[in-house]
Parts: structure tokens; C-alpha cells; sequence
């Protein structure tokens, strides 16, 4: 009890000289001094040392506190660090490792000037030697510390920069190291620091997800990347060939996806940073391109791992499905390993019935299978399996054989002629994939009719051996009726719209994943719309698309939509509401699209306007182009910069007209004190260019200039140049 | 699909967003309850080992609401907007209200928007929540101004410092925290693009998980409650690794807490699962 007490009076105290050095940093030394026998005492409370490391690993990161003075700090710290080191709790040795990585460079640096001292180095040594040993078997909390050491270490003893211009005075790197220092030995120093990088970039190869470790690597590099030239390629190597999603992918555990997503993001930040830093440099490039391929491995990954034991690749897994499908016909014994020749056999003709018109072996056994007994999934599995790998001779010749089987039935049946009512169309006979399944599976017990028809579709009729001459036609009218496939009824406008969402979304999913054309050839009037599959290409298709293609199509089902009094909205709507969210999701990179496609709907507003001039009955669409224009500036204007000068006039200056709310729009930015340069800019730029709306634009101009006194300056220059009168100056003779 | 992007410095919220801070449900003042116990005054650093930074865009609403919740469960907590400026809704989406970090105070924002419309800022929720926001602390601060290590001590509420009362707690005084929360994941793009460029000079482990939170004010008080779970789960998971140090046997078999904290973070999410979290390890 009695020991508590005193602890906590020592505690106390400690506390009070600690809010006095908080409060004035440069009782630090007197401070340090006078507590640091107290607080690294090895025979003290656990509570002191705990105290204590924090105490030190505050004080050696404090801004507050100049390097020197932490030097000399450092100097009389360092043999306690030492003990301290020996301590087992990893509360307190993070605070000794993080300290000991503040107090590396100082001591590296005193050492430079002071080449004598050897003790100090020596101890410096011991404390390196010591941090690096739990590196790899700490707890992990003590392992993100040494981390953070090893980077340091890196940092110093590697050339820094060799440029005077660029060297930072206080940084400390080999390249501070005097030549024939007797203590420090330059190339056993860099050998070790790429020792020790070597081992940080092992966590990118070796294939685990430790991910505390993995993300305190990728935040510790990029220092590394941008002050030492001398390790910034094999680091950047490293980086641009890592990707974690494909580690994480396997796993299905909601910890391991969650890791992976951090991972990912965190190595995307990085690269973002090193491509920022680099730009123009010959990295940036590769690094973008990096970044690209790990978006795109990100959007696989988050749709395939749910999944991601369903999706195959048709041609590489054929086989193995083929082998699971037939190990269960195996146990069924009725599999052959090496299944023989294909043999087409006729059967004798007991009886016509569907059966026999398509079997096509003469395995007793096979063709007595039943494969209403297999899934309709498996059974797909199984068709789809054989259709690729189906010999096309064989299959010509299966079709002719069973081809002519019925063109033999029909002569029998007809010359049968017996006088019953033309029959109702084969109920079996509307897939078409029927035809081709007997044939390529020679080496398949499946009845075709039976594998592509919906289970329940079937079980109406699950008596196989119905006979065909019911379905067969007798009178050549009959024939044509019993070939026709069945119709399908029309799509309500509903489902046309459903289906029309799901294409769109698809359209534009894949045209967010093509990258921009590198360099666009400039054909002139040679230039084929949508000739490549590229993303202009699209985008030039659904422009047109919801300008002109669709017109016609929403016509005839807004004609039915109303018949049914249903809600309908149009194609060319909804094509329209997409284009503009795909414009809107990234304008900058987007412009061009926008461009594009509002050109068409300003062409095609006059079309209309024409077509409804010579057709006095027909009356126009309603006119589009304005209302987008103005969409679009309400969705960008939030987000305009004073950076976005030249995308934002020239989009202004590619655009046929420029509707009367896009220059109120315009008149706002003006009156944001932050964008109000962007705003006049645009203002001037169409005057001087777009004639045609000049007086508009000097008429919202002079209003600001008469009410807005923050930005009468601006205002007025405008209006210098293009009314002087307003200004009270005599008109220019021209403008 | 790419994400909206602009070149606004990261953490800067759409403005279209802001102009739908849906009014608040009740009309009552947001004002939050007294916190049991002492009001402000931070538990005992041995109940609350980590110390935490909530971070959003401007420095108003989500983290203004998790350092709220925080502070009044006694955790040290500290806030920050990485935005290029505080941008508030204002009589339409052209024409927001901008202010200054760290010059204008929640003090001043509220009497001036008062003035202005009170009508309206009423109505959108401003005028309570920078009502709100005035008894924490003093002004919005920018996460990129920030000095880390810089001891902060008597931060908080002018008015009521005179008094000798603290109303909650917006101090850390060795100026470092463990975990950085952020609310939206441009935020946790600024903050660990920040540190990187900083260079890591203390040398420092932090945690920086960010939560994706809508910027509305119910939103922010979901997110809020997240976020406390969240920094009671870190913090009893290090007070437990902590007590194991201290009783067992001490051998490097046991885990930190840093090593938890995906484990933890995991855990949190399937609870929480609409709001996105995601975490990284870096320095400062």
C-alpha cells in the first residue's frame, strides 16, 4: 500500500514537470536531466519505465525542440535506451524504438564531426543491433516500429541528394559522411542499408496478407522513393509489380476481403503520391499505368469474390466439366473412358417417338438414361460443354441423319393419309439449340429435347415415347404451320425499358474500363464516325442514338404505352440521363463527350425544327439540346475551379449556342468570391468569340457592375472594352 | 465508374451535397445532454489508452458529431477538415457560405448566418449544429495546418474557459493521437497522402480508418454511434492487451493492439455494414 503511494506520488510529480516542459520546451534539458535516472531505473516500478519511454519518445519527436538541443538530449540518453531495450513490454519498447529512430540521424550526424567517439557509436550500434533483431519476431506493435527504424536507417545511409541546390541542410544522409571517416565505413554502411531495404520489399513476394506490416512498408517508402535516386527504381519495380487482390481473392473470409481492400487502397494512395511527385519524370507514366490495372483488378475483384468458384472460362474448364459430369454417368456405370468413334447408328424403328428419331448411338445403355434426372443447370453445363468442342463434320452429318429420318416420317405419315386435323405445333421444337446437341453428343446419353426445356415446361409432357406421327403434319399447309417457331409475345414497354437499363449499364461499364485513345488521327471530313470500338466510338454511338435511332422506336411504344395507359419513359430519355451521369461522374477527363454528344442534340433539334417546317402535320420533338446544356452546367458548376480554365472555355467554345441559364449559372460563379476570376474570364471570352450573345452577356455584366460592389473592378474592365458608355467613357469608334 | 473528381483539394464536399442537409428531425436544439459524470473532462489516460482524431471535410458536421460523442464518453479527442476551406450551405447552391479555417470561429459563423437568415440557416440545421459546435471548441481547424506534437492544452470554448468550466474535451496534450478516424474516403485520401508528404518526422505509428459517412446530419449521428463503438472496441482491446502485459508472464508472444486492429475493424464492419470502412497503418 505504502508503495502505492509513494509510485503515486512519483507519478505526480513526474506529471508536473511534465506540464511544465509542455508548457515551455526549454526546460526540456534541465528536466530530462533531473528525471531520467528515475524513469529508466531498472529495479523501479514497471509504471515509471512505462512513464518514462513515453516521456522520451514525446520528447525526441517534439517540433518544439531543436535538433541540436535533441542532439546533445540523445547523447545522454542513449546508453538508457539501451536498457530500456531489454524491457519485454511492447507498450514500452514501441516508445524506445520510436525513439531510438528520432535520435539515429542525430547521433549519425555528431558522429560525422566528431570522429573520436567511438563509445557513442558503439552504442548506437548495440541499440541498432538490438531494434533490427525484433524485426522480424516482435510483437507487432513493436515489429511497425522497427519499421519506421529501418526506414530511417535507409535514409541515412544512402547518398542523398548530390545536387547543392537540392540538399536540405538538416537532412542526414551518406552523403554528410567525410571521406576516410575512421568510424563510419561508407560502403559497408549503404551495403547495409540494401540489406535492409531487401528485407522490407520481401513482404511484397512472400505472399502473405500481414497487413499492419504490409501498409506501414507502403506509407514508409515513398520517402524512400523521393529522396534517394540511388534505391528509387527497385523500390518502384517492387511496387508496380505488387498487387494484393489476387492473394485476398482466394479467400472468402470477410477479414481477409476487408485487408485486401485496404491494401489495395492504401498501395493506390501511395503510387498516386509517387506519380504526383514524379510527374514528368520517367516513372509517372508506369506508375499511372499501374494505377490503372489495379483499378481494374479492384472491379473484378469486388464482383468475382462472391462468386468467384462460378465464373470459369469456358474454353480452359470444358474439360473439367466434362470429367466431373461424367464421373457421376461413371458411377452409374455406364461410362466409357475412351468413348468410341462416332458411329451413327438408325435404330431399328419400333415405334416412332421423339426418342428414336434423335438417338443417335447405339449404346443401349446410353440411350436408355434418363436425363430428366439431371439438374437443368447441369444439364446446361453438359451442352454448353459439348457445343465446344463439338467436330463440325460430325455434326453435319448428325443433323443429316436425323434430317432425313424425318423428311422419311413426313413421306410416311403423308402417304398414311389418314384424315385427322392438322395438329398444333410441336410443343418441343421452339429451341433451337435441339438440333445440334444429338450430334455432338455422340458420346452423350441426353435426349435433346429434354436438356434445353424448362423442368416444368416438361413434366406436362414426360412421356418420351409419344408418338410422332401426332405431331407430324399430313397436308403441306400443316407443314408450314408446324415449322414456325413459336412467337414470342411482344415486351411490354415495361420490360423494353428494363432491358433497355441493363444494356446501358453494361455500355457504359465497359466504356469506363477502355482507356482514352492515345493519340486521335486527325482525318478531317475522311473521319468515320464510331469506326473503332474505343470510347468515342460509343459515345458517338448513344449520342445518336438517343438523338435520332430511338426517336422513331419511342414513337411507336409511347403510341402503346398510352394504349395500355402505362407510364412509359422514352429510350432516348433514359439513354440521355446516362450520358449525362457518365459526363457528369468525371467532366474533366469527360469533356469531350459532352461536346460530342450535345453537338448531336443541338444538330438534331434543327432536323426536327426542319422536318416540322416542310411537315405541317408533323409535330416536332421537343428540342433537347438547351435543357442538357443547362443539366450538365448545373451538374459542373459545384465543382468548377479557377484551375479548370481552359477545359471549362473550351467546352463553352465547342457548343453551338449557349442557352440563357447557362449564363446566369456563369453570372454565379462570377459573384463566388474563389471562382469569380473563372466566371469573367468566361464572360469576356463570349463577348470576344460568340458574338451573338455578346448583349446578353454585357447585360448580366452590367448588372453586376451595378449592384455587386466585390466585383465592380472585374465588371469593369469588361465593360470598358465592350460599353464604354456605362463606365461614363466615350464610346470606342468600334468594337 | 470512376468517382467524381475534382481538383478541389481533396475533402472538399460537393456542394450539391451540402444543399440537402436535410432540416433536422426535431426542432428541439441539438444540443446533447450532460454527459455523465464531470462534463469535459477526459477519463484517465488508464481507461482511455488511445487517443483519437476525427477528421471530415469541413470540420462541421461528421466529425464535429464523432468528436461530440467521443469527447463526452471521456475519450481525448481531438478534430479536423481536410477541405481548402469551410463551405456551409447558403441561400442556393451558387452561393455557399465560405470561410476561412482556423480564422473564423464556430462563434462567429453562427451569430453571422444568424443575422443573416435566420429563417433559413434554422430550417437547414446550420444555426444548431455550429451551436453545437461553438461549446466544443473554438474554430474549424484544417487537418494540413495542423503541427503534430505540438502539445494542446486549454484548447476548447473561449466563453466558457473564463469561467474555469470546460464543456467538452479538445485536448491532447503530447498533441499526438493513435487513431485518425475520417468520415469520407477523400478525407482518408488527403490524411495519408498528407502524412506521406509530411514525411513521417516523429516517427510515430497512427491508424488512419476511415468510415464512409453521408454528410447529413442524420447520417452524422449514425455515424457518430459507429464511431464510438468503434474507439470502445480499440480501446478495450488495448486495455486488455495492456492488463495481459502487465499480469502474465512477459514474452513476446502476446499481440499489440496494433496488431488487432484489422481483426477489430473487420469485426466492426460486419456489425456496421453500411458504412464502408477501410484502414491503414502509417506514421507521423
Amino acid at each position: 500500500m505504502a508503495d502505492g503511494d509513494v509510485l503515486r506520488t512519483k507519478l505526480e510529480h513526474l506529471n508536473q514537470a511534465k506540464k511544465l516542459v509542455l508548457q515551455d520546451p526549454n526546460f526540456y534539458p534541465d528536466i530530462l536531466k533531473g528525471i531520467l535516472p528515475i524513469i529508466v531505473a531498472s529495479d523501479g516500478a514497471i509504471e515509471l519505465r512505462r512513464w518514462g519511454s513515453e516521456f522520451l519518445a514525446d520528447t525526441f519527436s517534439s517540433p518544439r525542440i531543436t535538433p541540436q538541443t535533441k542532439q546533445e538530449l540523445a547523447l545522454t540518453c542513449l546508453e538508457h535506451l539501451l536498457t530500456l531495450l531489454n524491457e519485454l513490454e511492447t507498450g514500452i519498447l514501441k516508445n524506445v524504438i520510436q525513439c531510438s529512430s528520432s535520435i539515429y540521424p542525430l547521433i549519425f550526424r555528431y558522429i560525422c564531426h566528431n570522429k573520436s567517439e567511438t563509445a557513442v557509436w558503439q552504442q548506437m550500434i548495440a541499440v541498432k543491433a538490438k531494434v533490427l533483431s525484433m524485426l522480424d519476431k516482435g510483437a507487432e506493435g513493436v515489429r511497425l516500429g522497427c519499421i519506421k527504424f529501418v526506414q530511417r536507417i535507409i535514409l541515412v545511409q544512402t547518398p542523398g541528394a548530390s545536387d547543392p541546390r537540392l540538399v536540405d541542410k538538416s537532412e542526414v544522409s551518406l552523403t554528410i559522411v567525410p571521406l576516410n571517416h575512421p568510424i563510419l565505413n561508407i560502403h559497408a554502411l549503404e551495403a547495409e542499408a540494401h540489406g535492409l531495404l531487401d528485407r522490407l520489399l520481401n513482404v511484397f513476394q512472400d505472399g502473405k496478407l500481414d497487413a499492419p506490416i504490409i501498409t506501414a512498408i507502403l506509407n514508409s517508402l515513398p520517402a524512400l522513393v523521393k529522396g534517394r535516386a540511388a534505391i528509387s527504381n527497385k523500390i518502384l519495380n517492387v511496387l508496380m509489380s505488387y498487387n494484393p487482390l489476387p492473394i485476398a481473392a482466394k479467400s472468402m473470409v470477410f477479414k481477409d476481403r476487408f485487408v485486401a481492400r485496404s491494401l489495395e487502397k492504401t498501395l493506390r494512395t501511395v503510387l498516386n503520391h509517387l506519380a504526383r511527385a514524379s510527374s514528368g519524370g520517367p516513372h509517372a507514366g508506369k506508375i499511372q499505368q499501374h494505377i490503372q490495372r489495379l483499378l481494374q483488378s479492384k472491379s473484378e475483384f469486388s464482383i468475382e469474390v462472391p462468386k468467384s468458384n462460378k465464373r470459369v472460362l469456358p474454353g480452359s474448364d470444358v474439360d473439367s466439366v466434362k470429367r466431373t459430369k461424367y464421373t457421376r454417368a461413371d458411377a452409374e456405370g455406364e461410362y466409357t473412358p475412351t468413348p468410341p468413334p462416332p458411329t451413327i447408328q438408325v435404330q431399328p424403328s419400333n415405334g416412332t417417338t421423339y426418342k428414336t428419331l434423335f438417338t443417335l448411338t447405339g449404346d443401349q445403355a446410353l440411350s436408355n438414361f434418363d436425363v430428366s434426372q439431371l439438374s437443368l443447370e447441369m444439364a446446361t453445363q453438359i451442352t454448353l460443354a459439348t457445343m465446344y468442342s463439338v467436330d463440325s463434320s460430325a455434326l453435319e452429318s448428325a443433323i443429316a441423319t436425323v434430317r432425313q429420318r424425318f423428311a422419311s416420317l413426313v413421306q410416311a405419315a403423308a402417304t398414311a393419309a389418314n384424315a385427322r386435323p392438322p395438329p398444333p405445333p410441336p410443343p418441343q421444337l421452339d429451341d433451337d439449340d435441339d438440333d445440334y446437341v444429338p450430334a455432338g453428343g455422340e458420346d452423350l446419353p441426353e435426349e435433346p429435347s429434354r436438356i434445353s426445356t424448362d423442368a416444368a415446361a416438361y413434366s406436362e409432357d414426360s412421356d418420351d415415347s409419344y408418338e410422332v406421327r401426332d405431331l407430324v403434319p399430313t397436308t403441306a399447309k400443316g407443314k408450314v404451320a408446324a415449322m414456325e417457331m413459336v412467337k414470342m409475345p411482344d415486351l411490354s414497354p415495361a420490360q423494353i425499358q428494363e432491358a433497355c437499363e441493363g444494356t446501358l449499364d453494361r455500355m457504359f461499364e465497359t466504356i469506363t474500363t477502355l482507356d482514352k485513345p492515345v493519340k486521335k488521327e486527325r482525318a478531317g471530313l475522311n473521319r468515320l464516325a464510331a469506326a473503332n470500338w474505343d470510347r468515342d466510338g460509343w459515345i458517338t454511338i448513344l449520342s445518336r442514338l438517343s438523338t435520332r435511332g430511338l426517336s422513331g422506336i419511342d414513337a411507336e411504344i409511347t403510341a402503346k404505352a398510352k394504349e395500355d395507359r402505362m407510364h412509359y419513359e422514352a429510350l432516348s430519355a433514359q439513354v440521355r440521363q446516362k450520358l449525362y451521369m457518365y459526363v457528369i461522374g468525371d467532366f474533366r477527363t469527360r469533356m469531350d463527350a459532352a461536346i460530342a454528344w450535345l453537338n448531336e442534340e443541338w444538330y438534331n433539334d434543327r432536323l426536327q425544327e426542319i422536318s416540322a417546317g416542310s411537315d405541317g402535320d408533323k409535330t416536332p420533338l421537343e428540342p433537347q439540346y438547351a435543357k442538357w446544356m443547362a443539366k450538365i452546367m448545373d451538374g459542373i458548376f459545384p465543382y468548377l475551379e479557377t484551375t479548370d480554365r481552359n477545359i471549362f472555355l473550351r467546352f463553352l467554345s465547342e457548343l453551338p449556342t449557349i442557352p440563357p441559364p447557362v449564363l446566369a449559372n456563369i453570372r454565379g460563379l462570377c459573384l463566388d468570391p474563389e471562382r469569380s476570376n473563372l466566371g469573367f474570364l468566361a464572360f469576356q471570352y463570349l463577348c470576344m468569340l460568340k458574338p451573338p450573345i455578346r448583349n446578353d452577356v454585357l447585360g448580366i455584366v452590367e448588372e453586376l457592375w451595378n449592384n455587386h460592389n466585390d466585383v465592380k473592378t472585374a465588371a469593369r474592365k469588361l465593360l470598358v472594352k465592350f460599353r464604354p458608355h456605362v463606365v461614363g467613357l466615350p464610346p470606342k469608334e468600334s468594337v | 465508374m470512376s468517382k467524381p473528381r475534382s481538383t478541389t483539394p481533396p475533402g472538399d464536399p460537393p456542394l450539391s451535397v451540402l444543399s440537402l442537409y436535410p432540416p433536422p428531425r426535431t426542432t428541439k436544439s441539438r444540443t446533447p445532454p450532460p454527459p455523465p459524470g464531470i462534463p469535459g473532462r477526459q477519463g484517465s489516460p488508464d481507461d482511455f489508452p488511445l487517443k483519437f482524431c476525427t477528421v471530415c471535410a469541413n470540420n462541421q458536421n461528421r466529425s464535429m458529431e464523432a468528436h461530440l460523442v467521443l469527447s463526452q464518453a471521456g475519450f481525448p479527442v481531438i478534430s479536423f477538415g481536410t477541405g481548402s476551406a469551410v463551405r456551409l450551405p447558403g441561400p442556393s447552391i451558387d452561393k455557399p457560405n465560405i470561410y476561412a479555417f482556423n480564422a473564423t470561429s464556430y462563434d462567429e459563423m453562427y451569430t453571422e448566418l444568424k443575422a443573416r437568415d435566420i429563417r433559413l440557416y434554422s430550417a437547414n440545421g446550420l444555426l444548431s449544429m455550429l451551436d453545437r459546435n461553438r461549446k466544443i471548441k473554438k474554430s474549424p481547424e484544417r487537418w494540413q495546418d495542423w503541427s503534430v506534437g505540438v502539445p494542446r492544452v486549454g484548447a476548447g470554448p473561449v466563453e466558457k474557459r473564463g469561467e474555469g468550466e470546460k464543456t467538452y474535451s479538445d485536448e491532447i496534450e503530447s498533441g499526438v493521437v493513435d487513431v485518425v478516424i475520417t468520415c469520407e474516403e477523400r478525407c482518408w485520401d488527403a490524411v495519408v497522402d498528407d502524412l506521406i508528404a509530411r514525411g513521417s518526422p516523429l516517427n510515430r505509428l497512427v491508424h488512419v480508418i476511415n468510415i464512409d459517412i453521408k454528410d447529413n446530419h442524420e447520417e452524422a449521428a449514425v455515424g457518430g454511434k459507429g464511431i464510438l463503438e468503434l474507439a470502445k472496441m480499440l480501446t478495450a482491446a488495448a486495455k486488455e492487451e495492456r492488463d495481459k502485459a502487465a499480469d502474465e508472464a512477459r514474452d513476446f508472444d502476446r499481440s499489440s493492439v496494433d496488431g488487432r486492429v484489422p481483426e477489430i475493424l473487420a469485426e466492426w464492419q460486419e456489425r456496421h455494414p453500411t458504412l464502408p470502412v477501410l484502414w491503414t497503418a502509417s506514421y507521423f
